[in-house]
């Protein structure tokens, strides 16, 4: 068998060099998968918004002359802050996600200690029942809701129910509802999941220590998926602060929503108006409040977990 | 793990800096001038987009009798359909003809999306062929030619007359007699409504102020005219802001809402103030009624008066980059002026703009859904009045929007419908002006 001449001293740094590259080429080649498409779809667009946030359009030639867009500086920014529209959009979506966030978190944690306890089989049939309103498309549920709320087609009016669900302030919780009832099962599989993972010793041990049923779920369950909670708090804030296919589609049914209803919305139809730098500062600006907001939470979060 | 991050680093920062240099544009030419109108040699594909249901039967038409031109028609949605067109253009793969609607082409020219095709042969005598009013809609008051007027929308007022004969009310011809009517079927039946207003239709207060005269939008040289709150204006708002106060309207009824069509269905509102278009509309969503609805012509301002104006209505449009103008000229004087495509109009529940209409046989068939009455002809007269000078503004989508949460905020209790066009007109003062656009505004 031959071996290998051992490299000459001289050849060691070439050696190492080609080394190092072929390491790295490696790590690229199976690490690009990933970053391209995140490079193409997530950091492209952002960058491509924020461009096109700081931009203008300069006419001459009157009003159909000739048009250039140039670069203006983040003076779009002080106007998306001063416009009413803005700020009473954010001021709802907070309000909307503080109240919101908890009730569904609250409700989700509740089914899924209950189902957590219950039969295996009879748990697995209620948590796809659950799940199912999470299949139907937001702006479907959102028309079904809808015709349910608006009082010429509703069996709640027909039965003598008579509140008004979308003429009226009270179109806020409706909207609400149609979150809870979409993405509520979403929420269950998640705690549900979580909860598989806590070891059954635990509950073992917290019986033996004389604890019910009851408290078990308040003082064992609830503290060890935690982090499953944080993180989906996190999501369903992040979701709320977004909320855009309710209030789009209650434009059409109601007198009480206006286009920019709230922040997204505003964004939105700004384009559809070709106003699409000041769509784009208004969308950065949210991404922005979104991720303070978020980031804030976690960090408040976190900071009181090390004990 | 090291090269990576730096690797994301610097991909971030090319990217970013590709996107800087592409976006600053360098200036874009006006709509392309008239001076190359010339007929290919051989033969010829258009691109067109249009909603109508019904129009590829139309195409085929065309096709059959134009064996140099094909037309490939598109059948988009209508609600998504100009932004489509705004993007498609953006990305330079716009179709040659779209149809537009009149309130929208000032919006297209703004963004450069339309061809002057005043120069073509094929549209040499359009002028003669359309209703006057339709006319200055596709010229945009300049010497030059977008689009041919295809449909025309004039608004007229469907009303109950099982309703207006159960408690004996006589049919209004004036607005005074409009509110009158009203008060009377409150005091008989507080459950009817007069007529429904809804927010999210600010297009109709619109086009009720060209009823009477109101010219909130134009052009001044260089400059865009405002003139939201000119006192005919006014008038029509206050008007209805009056209807609203007296609880003589419906303002829970969005257009094209389920409670909207249901409302049509059960006789909770007396009338409808519409175009002609919502026959169509209505007989579809509301098929219970069959029979009970009628035409009259709109209330008018003055007794004997014969005003009206148009709410809707398309044109055929010749988009911006068609590399065959000759030809797109032919299909869309096709499509305005030919008793071929005449017809196809019609069952879509359209006017035409074409003047050869008026004595077309469609006017004067009976409509079973009205009780037998020729109600085409009745809007046909309704089109014969309507003010010329009336124009849409440049940026028509986002005044609508502006107007229609002007109105929510009115409707809320805060300010009058007056109130709601002043802050309107100062909304679209500032979105003119962030387009550095010339603004002045008359009141």
């Amino acid at each position: 068998m031959t071996s290998m001449a051992s490299p000459k001293p001289s050849d060691r740094p070439r050696i190492a060099s080609v080394r190092r590259w072929r390491s790295w080429a490696t790590r690229v080649g199976f690490l690009s998968p990933f970053y391209i498409p995140f490079a193409l779809f997530f950091l492209l667009p952002i960058g491509y918004a924020v461009v096109q946030s700081t931009l203008g359009i300069h006419r001459s030639g009157g009003v159909f002359g000739t048009t250039s867009t140039y670069f203006e500086g983040f003076g779009q920014y002080l106007q998306v802050f001063a416009d009413p529209d803005f700020q009473s959009g954010i001021l709802r979506v907070v309000l909307f996600a503080v109240f919101q966030v908890p009730v569904m978190i609250v409700a989700s944690v509740a089914i899924a200690l209950l189902l957590d306890a219950t039969a295996p089989r009879v748990a697995a049939l209620f948590r796809s029942l659950y799940f199912l309103p999470y299949a139907v498309p937001g702006v479907i549920a959102a028309l079904m809701w809808g015709a349910l709320y608006v009082p010429d087609t509703s069996p709640l009016w027909a039965a003598g129910i008579h509140i008004d669900l979308v003429n009226s302030q009270l179109v806020l919780p409706a909207m609400a509802n149609i979150g809870l009832w979409a993405y509520g099962g979403y929420n269950v599989i998640l705690f549900v999941t979580a909860l598989t993972a806590v070891p059954t010793e635990l509950y073992e041990a917290a019986k033996i220590d004389g604890a019910s049923a009851w408290r078990i779920a308040l003082s064992v369950k609830l503290p060890l998926i935690r982090p499953t909670i944080v993180m989906a708090v996190l999501f369903n804030s992040i979701g709320t602060l977004q909320v855009f296919t309710e209030p789009e589609v209650f434009r059409t049914i109601s007198r009480v929503v206006s286009s920019g209803y709230t922040p997204n919305m505003l964004a939105f139809n700004a384009a559809v108006g070709n106003g699409y730098n000041y769509a784009a500062a208004v969308s950065v600006t949210l991404a922005v409040v979104t991720f303070i907001i978020s980031f804030g939470f976690l960090r408040l979060v976190q900071g009181r977990g090390r004990a | 793990m090291h090269g990576v991050p730096k690797f994301v680093a610097l991909a971030a920062a090319a990217l970013t800096l590709i996107t800087l240099a592409g976006c600053t544009s360098t200036p874009t030419p006006t709509a392309s001038a008239s001076a190359a109108c010339e007929p290919a040699k051989g033969k010829v594909t258009l691109n067109y987009w249009s909603w109508i249901p019904g129009i590829d039967k139309a195409v085929d038409k065309f096709n059959a009798t134009h064996p140099k031109i094909h037309v490939n028609l598109k059948t988009v949605v209508s609600a998504s359909a100009y932004q489509n067109l705004f993007n498609a253009l953006k990305a330079k793969n716009a179709p040659d003809l779209a149809m537009i609607e009149y309130a929208s082409l000032p919006s297209f020219r703004l963004q450069d999306g339309l061809t002057d095709i005043s120069g073509c042969k094929p549209v040499a005598n359009l002028k003669k062929e359309v209703a006057p009013w339709t006319y200055n809609q596709v010229t945009l008051g300049t010497k030059a030619l977008y689009a041919t007027p295809t449909d025309v929308a004039p608004l007229a007022m469907y009303y109950r007359k099982d309703i207006f004969t159960k408690y004996g009310i006589a049919v209004p011809t004036t607005w005074a007699q409009y509110e009158e009517a009203g008060k009377e079927l409150k005091a008989k039946n507080p459950s009817i409504a007069l007529t429904s207003f809804s927010s999210g239709d600010a297009g109709l207060l619109l086009s009720l102020g060209w009823q009477n005269g109101a010219r909130p939008f134009g052009y001044s040289g260089e400059k865009v005219v405002l003139d939201m709150t000119s006192p005919a204006m006014t008038k029509v708002a206050d008007y209805w802001q009056n209807l609203v106060d007296e609880k003589l309207v419906n303002t829970d009824l969005q257009i094209f809402s389920p409670q909207q069509y249901a409302a049509w269905n059960n006789g909770t509102i007396a009338t409808s103030i519409g175009a002609v278009w919502q026959s169509a509309v209505m007989e579809s969503g509301a098929p219970g009624a069959k029979g009970d609805w009628a035409v009259a012509p709109l209330p008018q301002w003055t007794a004997g008066g014969s005003a009206s104006a148009n709410y809707g209505g398309a044109t055929t449009a010749v988009i911006a980059g068609t590399r065959h103008p000759y030809e797109a000229s032919v299909f869309a004087d096709w499509m305005s002026t030919s008793k071929t495509a005449g017809p196809f109009i019609y069952a879509a529940g359209g006017l035409l703009a074409a003047n050869h209409g008026s004595t077309d046989a469609e006017i004067q068939a009976p409509q079973a859904y009205f009780g037998g009455q020729q109600i085409f002809a009745e809007f046909e007269k309704a089109s014969r009045n309507i003010d010329t000078g009336f124009s849409w503004a440049p940026d028509q989508t986002n005044v609508n929007n502006y107007l229609s949460d002007a109105v929510v905020k009115s409707l809320a209790g805060n300010g009058t419908l007056a109130d709601a066009l002043g802050a309107t007109q100062q909304k679209a003062v500032a979105d003119l002006t962030s387009q550095s656009i010339e603004v002045t505004v008359k009141h």
